[in-house]
């Protein structure tokens, strides 16, 4: 796993947006480099959610800024409307980025904590010189309704005098005001207690039906992402281990990694459900073992880059990276030794 | 070893809990009035359990394991109430009492373990350092004891990383390492303060492990605080709910999960996200935000927000009581499942109150 190729891309003519072998590279001291995201593809179709899940330093969140060119990729293919983004000129960028809008972790510091809430909503409409005064402010009366809030209540105040979730409302309503077709959201709901994480994942539900958003929805949290998403994708070190349905992944994890973060996160989400035991699931000791350290992203493991954590590891998988193949009905892994799937030809050719 | 110099030994031997808190309040004095943090809050807690005590941000669940600990600024703070622990009065003991129960009979585990690490001192000297001031171990045998630690917390090459430096290891392992430093003198108390938030869920789940064998093979009593009701299953004996200031709700866990009585215990329950949900189930919400620490509400403090309220909750305050179980509390007037509850609920939604629709 953790593996590359094209193989569950699907059709480009459709998609809204195709992430092609997608690398990025940041200079690390003495000559390395950190492989952030290392040849990584997948793709959105128009009104689709797809939902990015790994723990910290797999890249995801690079993966996301990669699509908006903040930084550049490294190499790859980023296609918009069918348009290649990385090979686009500053200000070619700079008109596409008004129809790609980010929602980031941290609401308060995404707000520039000096302007005021009518500034900080109107200023994309002064930026492209959209309409006059009043269609604007009747733009963000709006928009601040959708997220639940009252334009002149709010309009004059600052973000420090609000919550953190209101916070992330005002992000919002800001990412929306420019009518976007796509939302990238990283890590929206992280920093928030889970009554306001439900509010606002509801929003973010609401604001994508009725506007026809199309979302990549980057987070940890599996349980958040499989409410969002219809299509999800697990990385790990900058590769791609799985690709598949939501409903699907969360049956059937066929990759070790997706398993073992199922894993992780069933003990509370058991909890959750009113039945629950306090019997925690368990893990038997190999897979508990294999769950140790993330390896360095300067030296990645040869081969599959899961394979030092992985319980069901073998010589093949340090040797030769596993590709990404399908094993299911639009479900995608890349592993030499899926759970419920035949082996790789290279692995059982080996065997053999 | 040479005899303890700097341990306040307790006395824990006699039939009575290991902590006692007994109508804690601390209140801080601001310009914008008195914020009412912790508001009357008692429970008790016996050696080798483990207590988790479960709120929202602002809900008073830090500020109340700050006070157990005596870790309050010394100025416009107002705090009442006695917090026992063994035989020792936490809230009238001196500075230099104190000193001698932190990190040896009490220590606490923060939720940022880059943050709680000296940065610039090799991680060996961090842990050896509570063995050699409170217990006057000799540096041979503290370095050994600490070697030990870290292995027990699962470190590998301890002998090797103890010169290594906090920013060398990752969160979860810095994680680590300040668990063994708080468990290095055998406290019979550890507070760990939401130890995983910030940490990826793998991690996250390793390091509850982690601080549950060691409380069984110490037979450490924890109390485990924390914003995700999910993390106490099966790691918890007890929970505490806490909601502005104030105990809601307090219950063996597997009782709490099945049985809940307080309708805000329900509502963060079905706030979470599951697994087992379809994708793109609605959530449920609370309406509305938690009340302002300095302009409480009249009568109960989740009224505003609560799918069963009714016009007693906004004039009386509920009392703590008992249910049927042993050892469940709760504060309501109208609580889940009962009869007068459902009422409650079902008026409120014949009449379209925000909140009790979508309740079921």
């Amino acid at each position: 796993m953790a593996g590359s190729g094209t193989a569950h891309l699907r059709d480009a003519d459709e998609s809204l947006i195709r992430v092609e072998n997608l690398v990025v590279d940041f200079p690390a001291p003495k000559g390395q480099k950190v492989h952030a995201v290392s040849d990584v593809s997948f793709d959105v179709y128009p009104g689709e959610t797809v939902g990015i899940v790994g723990e910290s330093g797999c890249g995801k969140s690079t993966t996301g800024r990669a699509i908006l060119q903040l930084p550049r990729p490294t190499s790859g293919r980023v296609l918009f409307e069918g348009v290649d983004l990385t090979g686009l000129s500053g200000e070619e960028m700079r008109q596409v980025r008004t129809k790609l809008q980010v929602i980031f972790q941290d609401p308060i510091s995404s707000l520039y904590p000096r302007r005021t809430v009518s500034e900080l909503v109107l200023e994309p409409l002064a930026i492209w010189d959209v309409g006059s005064e009043e269609d604007r402010v009747e733009r963000a009366r709006l928009m601040l309704s959708e997220v639940n809030m009252d334009y002149d209540t709010v309009s004059w105040r600052r973000p420090y005098e609000f919550s953190i979730g209101q916070c992330q409302r005002i992000s919002i309503a800001r990412a929306l005001m420019l009518n976007p077709r796509v939302l990238i959201c990283d890590e929206p709901v992280s920093a928030l207690d889970v009554s306001v994480q439900a509010q606002i994942l509801n929003l973010l539900e609401d604001m994508k039906r009725r506007y026809g958003l199309t979302m990549i929805f980057i987070s940890h949290d599996l349980a958040v992402v499989k409410n969002v998403s219809d299509r999800v994708l697990v990385m790990f070190l900058g590769k791609t281990c799985e690709v598949a349905g939501a409903e699907t992944l969360y049956a059937s994890p066929a990759h070790p990694y997706t398993r073992a973060l199922l894993m992780a996160s069933v003990i509370s989400s058991r909890a959750l459900s009113r039945a629950g035991t306090s019997a925690a699931p368990v893990l038997d000791e190999e897979e508990r073992e294999s769950q140790t350290e993330m390896p360095s992203s300067v030296t990645p493991p040869s081969g599959c880059r899961y394979r030092t954590r992985c319980p069901r590891a073998s010589e093949i998988c340090g040797v030769q990276e596993p590709s990404m193949r399908q094993i299911g009905e639009g479900h995608f892994v890349a592993c030499h030794f899926p759970l419920g799937a035949p082996a790789s030809t290279e692995a059982t050719a080996i065997t053999n | 070893m040479t005899r303890a110099r700097h341990v306040r030994e307790i006395d824990d031997l006699d039939d009575r809990a290991l902590l006692e808190v007994e109508g804690l309040k601390t209140h801080f004095r601001t310009r914008n009035g008195v914020v009412r943090s912790v508001d009357g809050v008692s429970f008790d807690l016996e050696r080798g359990r483990t207590l988790a005590i479960v709120g929202e941000s602002g809900s008073g669940k830090t500020v109340l394991s700050r006070s157990i600990m005596g870790l309050l600024p010394p100025h416009n703070v107002v705090r009442e109430g006695r917090v026992r622990f063994g035989d020792v009065d936490m809230t009238s003991a001196s500075e230099a009492e104190l000193r001698g129960l932190w990190g040896a009979q009490v220590s606490m585990v923060f939720q940022d373990p880059m943050t709680s690490l000296n940065p610039v001192v090799r991680i060996g000297r961090q842990i050896t350092e509570s063995l050699r001031y409170h217990l006057a171990m000799s540096r041979q045998d503290a370095k050994q004891t600490a070697i030990s630690l870290l292995r027990s917390v699962g470190i590998p090459e301890p002998e090797h990383r103890m010169r290594w430096y906090p920013h060398q290891f990752s969160g979860g392992m810095c994680q680590r390492i300040v668990i063994a430093a708080a468990i290095a003198c055998g406290p019979k108390l550890l507070l760990a303060d939401e130890p995983t938030t910030g940490l990826d869920v793998t991690v996250s789940a390793q390091i509850l492990d982690l601080i549950h064998r060691l409380q069984q093979e110490r037979y450490m009593s924890v109390i485990l605080i924390t914003h995700d009701l999910g993390v106490v299953t099966g790691r918890s004996d007890e929970v505490i709910v806490m909601y502005a200031g104030q105990i809601v709700e307090q219950a063996p866990t597997s009782v709490l999960f099945r049985d809940m009585r307080m309708p805000y215990t329900e509502a963060l329950l079905k706030s979470a996200p599951r697994l087992s949900n379809p994708s793109h189930t609605r959530l449920h919400t609370i309406p509305g935000n938690p009340p302002n620490p300095a302009d409480l509400p009249k009568g109960c403090r989740f009224a505003p927000r609560c799918p069963y309220v009714q016009e007693r909750c906004r004039e009386e305050e509920p009392p703590l009581r008992a249910a049927d179980v042993p050892r469940h509390w709760y504060a309501c007037w109208y609580p889940v499942g009962s009869p007068e509850g459902t009422r409650a609920l079902q008026e409120n939604q014949a009449v379209g109150a925000p909140g009790a629709v979508g309740v079921v």
